[in-house]
């Protein structure tokens, strides 16, 4: 009884906005404790997790994801109603761990409505992905030796031991008198897949705004995750190839990388067809 | 036991042999076809190389043959300037077909890889796939 009392008494306090206290100072001059809080990041776009079949007696590689400066574009060049499962499934039938690329996303083709607008995390990040090509290598950089030789970057099997492996991942070669080490560009990069192929003149195989922005969200949440990565590339810059179509016009790249700076990231892009790294084969 | 081992492998390759020969020229017949359809614009050919969802990908029939019919017909010389190789799905029975064209007896730049499947009994190109890897 006494408790209800109690109870009631101090609803009632508190309902009329006063607590009596003897030489209380006015609130307002109370100074407030700094509280700081962690930065909310605005989720400019949600990226779906789905679980994918893997190959666990095939050979995949690990790294540390702030090894990763740079995003390249593809399209799947397959159809566009095609879900991540099924691309992992065409991956795993060529041989591989899983699907190669690092997000994927659904969107219709022009004047289409579906399939529905959608990105779906593909091979996670922290592993070494399937894309810019095999044969592509980049120069190591500091921070890639100084993982490499920290035992960061490491190759195995799922249930196995995981090591160092340069047959893998590092090639040499002696440029102007001087030895240079390269590194597999998959370690440094990570594929985002447009699902569908984007050929062609029809109006039909050009990417609506609607597939660039997701795009420019996509890369800037990255970003805005892992402030190193800050190139926007295509799979071209790497590898002969024409993929990712009209996703790499200049015109379209320029596009996404605009749209990213609204959203208060800040990428740099070069042109389809220029070649940034080195061909070694594998 | 090794003996045995050898025996049924060896078996396992005699009896697959011939079923994989078949596959083979099945396949090349496939992109036989698939050639004169792309280079020398036979579109009549189109429903029996692709499949129905593979046509509905690219607009439908109507726009899938104006898609091939806008690019410049070749001659068919050109049908002698690619390559075609395959392998099993290493999880399903699909086939994975890689068509290189060449120039100069040299690989040109990329590829695309097929996605073929059994249909009625027939191989039928269901989908694509990039070259990322």
């Amino acid at each position: 009884m006494k408790f209800l009392v109690f109870i009631f008494s101090l609803s009632s306090t508190l309902a009329v906005g006063q607590i009596d206290c003897v030489n209380c100072p006015p609130l307002s001059s109370v100074p407030l404790p700094t509280v700081t809080l962690p930065e909310v990041l605005p989720s400019l776009i949600d990226i779906k997790k789905v679980s994918y079949q893997r190959r666990s007696s095939v050979k995949h590689c690990k790294r540390p994801i702030d090894l990763v400066d740079t995003i390249v574009l593809h399209h799947s060049e397959s159809s566009s109603q095609n879900s991540p499962q099924r691309i992992n499934s065409y991956h795993l039938d060529r041989g591989w761990y899983m699907g190669g690329y690092t997000y994927l996303v659904n969107s219709p083709y022009r004047g289409e409505s579906t399939p529905a607008s959608v990105v779906t995390e593909g091979r996670p990040p922290e592993l070494v992905g399937a894309h810019a090509g095999t044969d592509a290598y980049v120069p190591m950089r500091p921070k890639d030796k100084d993982a490499w030789n920290a035992g960061q970057i490491l190759c195995g099997v799922e249930g196995g031991q995981f090591s160092p492996d340069s047959a893998e991942l590092i090639r040499t070669k002696i440029v102007g008198g001087q030895r240079v080490e390269y590194m597999k560009a998959n370690v440094t990069t990570i594929g985002v897949s447009v699902i569908g192929q984007y050929f062609g003149n029809a109006p039909r195989f050009q990417p609506t705004s609607n597939t660039l922005d997701m795009i420019a969200k996509l890369i800037c949440r990255l970003q805005k995750e892992n402030p190193n990565m800050v190139n926007l590339r295509v799979h071209n810059n790497y590898h002969p190839t024409d993929c990712p179509g009209n996703l790499g016009k200049a015109s379209n790249l320029s596009y996404i990388v605009q749209k990213a700076q609204s959203y208060g990231c800040n990428f740099s892009s070069i042109p389809g067809h220029i070649k940034i790294s080195t061909r070694i084969n594998p | 036991m090794i003996r045995i081992g050898t025996f049924l492998l060896i078996c396992l390759a005699l009896l697959s042999g011939p079923a994989m020969a078949g596959l083979d020229s099945d396949v090349k017949a496939l992109f036989e076809k698939h050639e004169k359809i792309i280079h020398l614009h036979q579109t009549e050919l189109i429903e029996q190389v692709f499949s129905k969802r593979y046509i509905q990908d690219k607009g439908g029939l109507k726009d899938f043959e104006a898609s091939i019919k806008e690019k410049p017909k070749a001659d068919e010389k050109k049908l002698k300037d690619m390559s075609v190789s395959w392998k099993k799905g290493a999880v399903t029975d699909r086939i994975l077909a890689r068509r290189e064209e060449m120039k100069n007896g040299k690989k040109d730049k990329g590829h695309t890889e097929y996605i073929v499947i059994k249909k009625d009994g027939k191989l039928i190109i269901d989908d694509t796939i990039g070259d990322a890897d």
